[in-house]
């Protein structure tokens, strides 16, 4: 029986490489054929691929006669700067994702969901609650998107990995609809808040000019000689006063008020779609380079580590 | 001089002796032409790592040399780990040229430090290493030439890399008392202020200091005295006065470090804020992929980051041009222990303190030894060019590699000469 010795002769060592050549080729040959076979066997990946950018519009600018409202109420726009969205958060976000994985739609010939097309789970025991599978549908849609970010140019490109072209390309087309609606919705837009506030405005100064000329009429109807008092008159002035003051006020507010209705509708931010949705037919994963690279890798180690063995044993 | 240039040029080497040069000639030659990193000098690092590596082979073949069973299984299946471990890793945003250059780089100081741990070839004997050093001083005038003559920047980067040039002839001037070193020293410190690049002069400071040191060893302490100190510093400062009144400072890079009003900071701010929000960044990024690997192998070979913080630090312009890939993300750390760290985890960093360790622990011993012999010149050389891995990746270049096997060929007491080699 032959023993193992601890202290192997470098020299036996590499003289056995150099003589087992033939295997070392084998073994490059039989590496690539295990790879191929890999490649062949393995599920395949494809990616679907866009591109988009965001036109902001400048915000400065663009707001023009709100500014100056604004500023009448004491804010300061100019000072707001950035973007009001940051495309690369919102679909990295959460609602965005649950929105996608929880719509129906048609994946292998069934109608389903992503939520239950991640969570497809072949054990009866590992049935998990609503809540753990759209978790888990959210996870591994995250870890299929990718998205890279060109910092110069500020075009994004979002890709998607799935095994089928289509639904790939489709979870982009839906990412796509997603970002149009929201970027579309008015929220978060300052011309919109703006609005807010000059109908809040216009609320306030139409019940108070109500107020004012019901007090007038009132005030009219008890006192028919009101001329004849000094200090009559003096109140009648202040009424005609107030209800002149704020019919202006009020005759102003609405007419910002479409000027910040045009403002908001100048001010939405539009998705620039530089390339469309678009699915490689040519599968993305598994590479046979990468494969061939690995099983290589492993076959060297697992041949020196024998090779190695072989010569301590009969040394 | 040229009798050393003649027997370079004649066939006067062994085999090994004549690659070496022949890789010296074309990894520094193409640095004239074509800049401090270009694809003739990453292929030759490359070379220069295989050809290490076949001599570490030739003489493991030629050896009765034996190695434990477990340890041969133990360095297999880790280096397969680590290559497949960060193979796995950055497969996504993988850059094959980052993959194999950390590779290479890890490997190359692994094999360096081994061949002169177990190799001496006849290349170090002090009479090659001489023959060396004036064929590489000849690559840096003409370099110097070259980049003076028509050059737009000028910037003489290889000097940088060459500081064993200088280094050798300190040292031989040290020794010997010839004048002829003491010319050529001279020449290679007008070159380091001339050449515009502020590493290169003060690492020629830092050396004349650390030769004279360990010279002169008593007698320079005894000239550190009150009265010297001040006409030292007084006189210096007359100088820097003359030189900044006639706007000769100002055209130095090395006066923009501490010159306000450079990107609105102090340059050394700037340069040193940038270098933090490296690795802050990195530091994410490690966070991002953290696994139980990552304490023994970093994020691995071809790791990179996204220059998140940078990038705000910077905007864009400040980046150095290839160091960022298409997808935004970053590979290059200047600071060497978070770099290292970052891409081959604690082995990394125990393999550089281990160098520095045994580096320092060197430059002790000949202190106490009181010896100047060229052990001394390797390990000088090597504390030299490890104090740029603080700054800047070094281990890229082959010079630190050879100075490197050098180092280790002295720290042995007990080598095997090899004659063929």
């Amino acid at each position: 029986m032959n023993t193992v010795d601890n202290n192997v002769p470098t020299k036996n060592i590499l003289k056995k490489i150099i003589d087992d050549k033939s295997k070392l080729f084998f073994l490059l040959f039989l590496s690539i054929v295990f790879s191929v076979v890999l490649n062949i066997i393995l599920p395949k990946k494809y990616v679907a691929e866009m591109s988009i950018t965001q036109s902001s519009p400048n915000l400065s600018s663009g707001l023009g006669n709100v500014s100056s409202i604004a500023s009448s109420f004491g804010i300061n726009l100019n000072n707001m700067k950035g973007d009001v969205f940051y495309l690369p958060n919102l679909i990295q976000s959460n609602s965005l994702k649950k929105s996608i994985v929880q719509k129906e739609r048609v994946i292998h010939n069934n109608y389903t969901n992503l939520v239950e097309y991640f969570n497809n789970t072949f054990l009866p025991f590992q049935q998990l609650d609503d809540d753990e599978k759209l978790t888990n549908s959210i996870e591994v849609f995250s870890s299929n998107l990718i998205l890279l970010e060109d910092q110069n140019s500020g075009m994004i490109t979002v890709k998607f990995i799935s095994d089928s072209p289509s639904l790939s390309e489709e979870v982009l087309n839906d990412i796509n609809i997603y970002l149009n609606r929201y970027l579309n919705s008015g929220i978060n837009l300052q011309a919109s808040s703006m609005l807010e506030l000059i109908n809040e405005e216009i609320s306030t100064t139409k019940s108070e000019l109500n107020r004012v000329e019901d007090q007038l009429a009132l005030f009219i109807d008890e006192n028919r000689n009101y001329f004849d008092s000094p200090n009559l008159v003096l109140q009648f002035k202040r009424f005609e006063r107030d209800i002149e003051i704020l019919n202006q006020k009020y005759t102003n507010l609405i007419i910002q008020q479409t000027m910040a209705m045009i403002e908001e509708k100048k001010q939405l931010p539009k998705l620039n779609i530089i390339s469309e949705p678009f699915s490689d037919t040519n599968p993305y994963s598994p590479s046979l380079i990468n494969i061939l690279f690995v099983v290589l890798i492993i076959n060297l180690g697992l041949y020196l580590s024998r090779t190695i063995h072989k010569v301590s044993t009969f040394s | 001089m040229f009798n050393n240039l003649q027997k370079v040029l004649r066939n006067e080497f062994s085999l090994l002796t004549k690659v070496f040069f022949s890789i010296f000639f074309i990894h520094y030659g193409s640095v004239i032409f074509l800049g401090e990193i270009n694809s003739i000098n990453k292929i030759t690092f490359g070379l220069y790592v295989l050809f290490i590596f076949y001599i570490l082979l030739k003489h493991f073949f030629d050896s009765k040399l034996q190695i434990s069973n477990t340890l041969l299984q133990l360095i297999i299946w880790s280096s397969i780990t680590f290559i497949l471990y960060s193979f796995f890793l950055n497969k996504i945003q993988i850059n094959f040229g980052w993959f194999i250059g950390d590779f290479l780089v890890l490997y190359s100081i692994i094999f360096s430090m081994l061949l002169g741990h177990f190799v001496y070839p006849s290349i170090f004997s002090e009479d090659t290493f001489e023959k060396i050093m004036i064929f590489l001083f000849v690559i840096l005038i003409l370099d110097f030439i070259y980049s003076i003559s028509f050059a737009e920047e000028a910037k003489i980067r290889s000097i940088s890399r060459l500081i064993i040039v200088p280094s050798f002839f300190i040292f031989k001037f040290f020794k010997t008392r010839i004048k002829k070193y003491l010319y050529l020293t001279i020449a290679c410190f007008l070159m380091s202020i001339i050449s515009n690049m502020r590493y290169a002069f003060v690492i020629m400071i830092l050396m004349i200091i650390f030769y004279s040191i360990f010279f002169y060893k008593s007698k320079i302490f005894n000239f550190i005295n009150l009265k010297n100190s001040i006409a030292f510093i007084f006189s210096s400062l007359v100088l820097l006065f003359i030189l900044y009144e006639n706007n000769i400072l100002q055209l130095w890079s090395f006066y923009y470090l501490f010159a306000p009003a450079f990107q609105g900071e102090l340059g050394i701010v700037n340069v040193f804020l940038g270098r933090i929000y490296e690795v802050q960044d990195a530091y994410n990024q490690y966070l991002t992929n953290f696994n139980l690997g990552s304490l023994f192998f970093g994020n691995g070979f071809g790791a990179s980051y996204q220059p998140n913080e940078f990038m705000r630090f910077f905007v864009k312009d400040f980046s150095s041009e290839g160091a960022i890939y298409e997808n935004l993300r970053r590979h290059i750390i200047h600071f060497g222990p978070a770099r290292f760290f970052f891409r081959y985890g604690s082995i990394g960093l125990l393999l550089i303190m281990y160098i520095f360790y045994k580096n320092i622990l060197m430059l002790y011993k000949i202190f106490k030894k009181n010896s100047f012999d060229v052990d001394l010149f390797f390990s000088l050389t090597l504390f030299l060019y490890l104090l740029r891995f603080f700054l800047q990746p070094i281990f890229n270049d082959i010079m630190i590699l050879f100075c490197l096997t050098g180092f280790f060929i002295f720290i042995k007491t007990q080598n095997v000469k090899v004659e063929g080699a």
